[in-house]
């Protein structure tokens, strides 16, 4: 399933009346019909990609709100502007350019990427900060695109009366659901992918980057679990804490016992030295006994190291399937259900 | 994003290769050319060049200002200012002049030594020599009663540093054994000079070459394929040698260019680089290496390999030691990098020496991420060390004359959370920053880190960035300054050295390295939080020293958090009450003006009994100064818990304890050590 990393607001939207651009309302509801257009199909993607639709089919789905939101885009910028002001319109126009390079991903088109990645450390650090920063953008789009419609309302003498529609509604807790998600997600997801580094570097028995990465890990577990404990249950419901909670508490675990397997390279580096002293030096009961001992230790250290690994595979694969599953549920539970007809 | 492959040599010192005829007006063109293209900052020929080039070049062809006469310099002056002219129109007179006039004075040379060492020299007659010669003799007439005195100091040389501790008497008397040393050390000279006249026909268009490669920056050198692959088999860990590798000047002194990791050379501790080899002794065959080239000595060690060789050397200061070494193969299973353990006042402190940012073989050249090197050896001993229970860690990079960048990225990684490193910066001025490959630190307790003049390169790199993070407390003197990156290019630049391995091939300064704060190591070195102090001469060779050298330059301040700043002032307070309290001050200045003024002209005497207590009482007080026999400063140091227990050969036993008596007696460790103390109980 695609994570859906984003924050959308909820667009504009009004009860509607004729279409008249020649009013203003009308020239405020042709732009408000747009969003709403753009909401459902919205809705109706992130609806089907929560509830556990064909992949084939959510991506139509994300195409034909691709699709939507130029054609949006066209209808509003083709109006006529309201007494030579089309202040409202090309932010409106501007706006949903912005939502679909979001909504394509093309975020090179809206931020400096190259700006990122020379401030983030590596590429996980890129991407948390490329999407904060589009975050920003839509936020800033949004504000802008209220303001503008807040000055055309009031320039124009209409009286903006605020009431929610089911389309909003619906548009805000598919929001909200997905911001908890976001902000969980985020938190497992730093010190997972220390590990996958870490398991790397195990298989080239790299110790600088076994420990580094373990290090690392542990500290970023750590880090998360506090942040954890801050966060409330969404709507009563924790099955999505619980789970990333067992994960952080095992990646802490799991860095605290991992010396047998550091202990191992270093036992077979010591194993190495004493099997080369002992064919080149004399054959004498010491030397043989002293050889005997290093080939005992690095068995030992070998099944040291093969037993807490085992352990801890087991351990993370049960535990990566109960977060997965978690994340679903979580999902299919709180994201609205909708069908744009 | 993607970092570069930067597998880069950071090395110190060029190599003079053997010769091959050479059309010098062509190469030297082609040459140009391709520092034009292919150096960082390609220089620009003028007269300010021509007189660069020109300076360099006296300063090769006649160092000690023995061979040519002010007349002659008189006569080669005048191309000062055109050399740049020579090389812009391809009008080549200067070498050609330098040519002729050089052979006519080494032939010379080698006359007067013919007619002087035919008969047996009068050692009574009251003579004596200025030396080292401050200016070249004004008149070319009086060369020849100059060399005369050179020879017979030479001879006179050679008789007492090959007569180390046998009786000889101060009274010269003509017993059969005196006669025998003298036709000995005669010998020698001869073959010098003649190795001198060898040079001066075969090498002196290469010299020609190095000297436009120098004028660049001191650390562009033409190769030829010899010198290619003498230079190509340093990085290579597994050859089979003892583990050294020479450089000879003129006089034929050789001296210590690098040490092979994991060699039994490396794991004496009692070589170090810039340390002169006098003799070598295999069983009961010694040889005096004066006698003979770099390269008939390699031959010498490959006949006898197997066996353990002695060797007889003399530090820059002075001492001579006697070293026993064995040639073993150089396996990458062998331990390079040693920790040990230093208990002080009930802390334990852990203690790393890395002698060269050296990097393995196995694994693909093309992935460095699969390249296991010094980094990682550091990592395990730092995880040994760990089991210690080690309250703070001294790592050692004094002598460290750089070596894979790559290395030096993950090993100040080690330490560093995350962040940039360093910058580099290419010939278009384009910045890209190089960032620590791993998240997390190994060891995050206090750390201080050791370094001295001869700390460069991947040295710098590595101390300016714990610098600049507040990570490590750096303790010792200015580093080297070399702040740029080479890479080996062919010199036809239309082919490739695996194409064309019979090609020359020029080491080129193609990069240079940063801080993160933006500023460079380059020229100006790291400077120490605390100095202690030291030795400076002209022995102790900085990359300011080189008229050549480029100058520092500016790069863009990366984006990083450091550290909250070290307790610098107060520990240095300390440090320095402390130094003046145990003497330690002191009697570096002693040994200083001792060097001193041995750089300055003294009159030698020529006759035996006065040459005789001359040179005994220049060596009495170079030991009285110098020798560390009984000087234990350490009490306390040994292996660490994981290492006792380690099986050894019987020559690693036995190197194993000369370590650390060697370290025992370490002055600027045991000052390291309190200072760390210091640091840890505030």
């Amino acid at each position: 399933m695609k994570t859906y990393l984003f924050l959308f607001f909820a667009l504009i939207t009004h009860l509607s009346q004729a279409q008249d651009f020649s009013t203003p309302v009308g020239h405020l509801q042709h732009i408000s019909t747009q969003m709403e257009n753009i909401n459902k199909k919205y809705l109706g993607y992130v609806s089907a990609s929560a509830h556990g639709k064909r992949e084939k089919k959510v991506e139509a789905l994300r195409q034909k709100l691709l699709t939507e939101i130029q054609e949006a885009r066209m209808n509003i910028a083709s109006m006529p502007p309201y007494k030579g002001n089309k202040a409202f319109r090309d932010t409106a126009v501007q706006f949903m350019k912005l939502y679909y390079n979001v909504m394509n991903e093309d975020y090179a088109k809206i931020i400096n990427l190259e700006e990122i990645a020379e401030q983030s450390y590596d590429m996980m650090e890129a991407l948390m900060l490329a999407e904060e920063k589009v975050n920003e953008k839509l936020r800033q789009g949004n504000d802008k695109l209220n303001s503008a419609r807040k000055t055309f309302a009031v320039a124009n003498n209409i009286n903006l009366i605020e009431s929610e529609t089911k389309i909003g509604s619906l548009m805000e807790q598919a929001t909200t659901t997905n911001k908890y998600y976001h902000d969980i997600y985020l938190l497992f997801f730093k010190p997972y992918k220390q590990e996958f580094f870490m398991l790397e570097a195990m298989n080239k028995e790299n110790m600088t980057s076994v420990e580094q990465n373990r290090n690392a890990m542990g500290n970023y577990a750590k880090e998360a679990i506090e942040k954890l404990k801050r966060i409330d249950p969404f709507e009563g419901d924790n099955r999505l804490l619980a789970a990333c909670s067992n994960m952080l508490f095992f990646y802490v675990n799991e860095a605290e016992s991992m010396s047998p397997v550091t202990d191992y390279y270093l036992a077979k580096d010591k194993f190495d030295a004493a099997k080369k002293a002992f064919e080149k030096g004399s054959r004498t009961k010491e030397a043989t006994d002293a050889y005997n001992k290093a080939v005992n230790e690095v068995n030992k250290a070998s099944q040291s190291s093969n037993n807490v690994n085992e352990k801890l595979n087991k351990q993370r694969t049960a535990l990566l399937n109960d977060w997965n599953r978690a994340v679903s549920n979580f999902l299919d539970d709180h994201t609205p259900k909708f069908k744009d007809r | 994003m993607v970092m570069k492959n930067f597998f880069l040599l950071l090395f110190l010192l060029p190599i003079l290769a053997q010769s091959q005829q050479v059309d010098v007006k062509q190469q030297a063109l082609y040459l140009k050319r391709f520092l034009e293209k292919n150096h960082v900052q390609p220089r620009k020929w003028d007269d300010v060049a021509s007189l660069l080039f020109y300076n360099k070049w006296i300063e090769t062809i006649d160092a000690n200002k023995l061979l040519l006469s002010q007349e002659d310099l008189k006569t080669i002056a005048p191309y000062k200012t055109t050399i740049d002219d020579e090389l812009n129109t391809g009008n080549f007179q200067f070498f050609g002049k330098c040519a002729t006039l050089i052979q006519a004075r080494i032939n010379q040379l080698d006359s007067v030594a013919q007619s002087i060492l035919a008969k047996p020299i009068d050692f009574n007659k009251k003579e004596q020599i200025s030396w080292p010669l401050q200016t070249n003799i004004l008149l070319t007439k009086d060369l020849s009663s100059l060399w005369a005195l050179y020879i017979k100091k030479q001879v006179l040389q050679h008789i007492l540093n090959q007569n180390e501790g046998l009786q000889i008497n101060a009274a010269y008397n003509l017993s059969k054994d005196f006669s025998q040393a003298e036709k000995k050390a005669g010998l020698a000279v001869r073959n010098n000079i003649n190795r001198i006249k060898l040079f001066f026909s075969t090498r002196l268009e290469e010299a020609y070459l190095n000297t436009l490669a120098w004028c660049y920056d001191p650390h562009t050198v033409y190769m030829n394929p010899q010198a290619r692959e003498e230079f190509m088999s340093l990085v290579n860990a597994k050859a089979f040698t003892a583990g050294f590798s020479l450089a000879e000047d003129e006089e034929g002194n050789k001296t210590i260019n690098y040490l092979q990791p994991g060699s039994s050379a490396w794991n004496s501790s009692q070589l170090h680089k810039g340390d002169k080899l006098l003799k070598i002794k295999v069983g009961q065959d010694e040889v005096d290496v004066s006698a003979y080239s770099s390269k008939q000595i390699e031959q010498f060690f490959e006949k006898n390999s197997h066996a353990q060789v002695e060797v007889t050397t003399k530090t820059p200061q002075g001492t001579v030691q006697k070293i026993k070494l064995e040639q073993e193969k150089i396996d990458d299973d062998d331990e390079i990098v040693k920790s040990y353990l230093i208990p002080f006042n009930g802390k334990n402190i852990g203690y790393i020496k890395l002698p060269g940012f050296y990097t393995r073989e196995d694994g693909d050249i093309k992935n460095e991420a699969t390249l296991k090197g010094c980094a990682n050896d550091v990592s395990k001993e730092i995880v040994k060390l760990r089991k210690d229970n080690t309250a703070g860690l001294i790592l050692d990079l004094r002598s460290n004359g750089g070596g894979s960048m790559w290395e030096a990225l993950q090993l100040s990684g080690i330490f560093i959370d995350i962040g940039p490193i360093a910058s580099v910066k290419d010939k278009a001025g384009k910045v890209q920053f190089l960032k620590d490959p791993n998240r997390g630190t190994i060891y995050d307790g206090p750390l201080l880190v050791l370094i001295n003049h001869a700390s460069a390169s991947a040295s710098e790199f590595t101390a300016a960035v714990l610098q600049d993070y507040n990570r490590a407390l750096i303790v010792g003197c200015a580093t080297y300054g070399k702040g740029t990156t080479q890479v080996i290019l062919p010199l036809d630049t239309s082919s490739s050295i695996s194409n064309n391995p019979y090609g020359n091939s020029v080491k080129v300064t193609s990069g240079t390295f940063f801080r993160i704060n933006g500023s460079t190591v380059q020229w100006n070195g790291v400077e120490p939080d605390i100095a202690l102090p030291q030795l400076t001469n002209s022995f102790f060779e900085r990359e300011s020293m080189q008229p050549s050298a480029l100058r520092p330059d500016k790069s863009r301040e990366g984006i990083y958090q450091p550290g909250s700043p070290l307790p610098v002032a107060i520990l240095k307070q300390k440090s320095e009450n402390r130094l003046l309290d145990n003497g330690y001050k002191a009697k570096i200045k002693q040994q200083q003006d001792f060097l001193n003024q041995r750089e300055t002209s003294a009159k030698v005497p020529l006759n035996w009994s006065e040459y005789f207590s001359y040179f005994n009482g220049v060596k009495a007080q170079e030991k009285q100064l110098f020798d560390k026999k009984n000087s234990v400063v350490i009490q306390k140091i040994e292996n660490n818990t994981f290492d006792k227990n380690k099986m050894r050969t019987p020559s690693q036993i036995e190197s194993n304890q000369v370590a650390l008596e060697y370290l025992g007696k370490d002055e600027e460790l045991d000052e390291a050590i309190h200072i760390i103390y210091d640091w840890l109980t505030l």
